[in-house]
């Protein structure tokens, strides 16, 4: 698998936001623990609809969660 | 998973012998009584499969008193991470049950028997779900 081109800041946003544990953020966006930390290792570049749906949660725009790294 | 299914597969490839040596087949009767053993087999580990995780969960929420995450269990939530996961395993699951039954047609046509070509095909679910179960726990582990 290659780099993946969106990393995030979702660690650092859940511990400002109470500590909030990777089960309770895919709990509030309807996902999996698993892909949270998918996410969060830059394993997987999510949907749009979910990277929204994790910005909302944090009540941030999305470019301060996710920024998009083009190849090259 | 890999290892129960070879050994699942051990235990039925045996039973599907010992009935093939049992019986005398016209060659209409081969046919079918393969036909079966292969019919069989493609859904049969797919159900062992997720019986086998019904388990898992089970023994993990009693163990730990807490509720299994679902994530590959394909019991409760699927989301984009896991759909994607196990459609990439799908297409590796197809990619490989193809090349086996290119094979068993090539065998086939160069005067191989019936039998040889069942039992490539035979064999060919079985590495095809092998490669479904590897190709699950390489994406997991590397991503998608």
């Amino acid at each position: 698998m290659g780099q993946c081109p969106v990393s995030n800041n979702i660690r650092k946003l859940r511990f400002e936001h109470n500590e909030m544990t990777q089960q309770q953020l895919a709990e509030k966006v309807g996902v999996t623990r698993q892909t949270i930390v998918a996410i969060e290792k830059e394993k997987y570049a999510p949907s749009l609809e979910l990277a929204f749906r994790i910005a909302r949660t944090f009540k941030q725009p999305l470019e301060e969660v996710f920024t998009y790294h083009p190849p090259g | 998973m890999a290892l129960f299914t070879l050994l699942l597969f051990a235990i039925y490839y045996k039973l599907v012998l010992d009935f093939y040596a049992k019986g005398t087949y016209t060659t209409t009767e081969e046919f079918q009584f393969w036909g079966l053993a292969i019919l069989l087999v493609i859904p049969g580990l797919f159900e062992v499969r997720r019986f086998l995780y019904f388990i898992y969960s089970a023994l993990y929420s009693l163990i730990t008193q807490r509720r299994e995450d679902d994530f590959m269990t394909g019991t409760a939530l699927q989301d984009e991470y896991n759909r994607l996961i196990k459609a990439k395993a799908l297409r590796n699951f197809y990619h490989a049950f193809m090349g086996s039954f290119v094979l068993a047609m090539g065998v086939l046509s160069w005067g191989g028997s019936p039998l040889i070509m069942f039992n490539i095909l035979l064999f060919g679910v079985l590495i095809a779900h092998i490669t479904y179960h590897l190709s699950e726990f390489y994406y997991l582990r590397k991503g998608v």
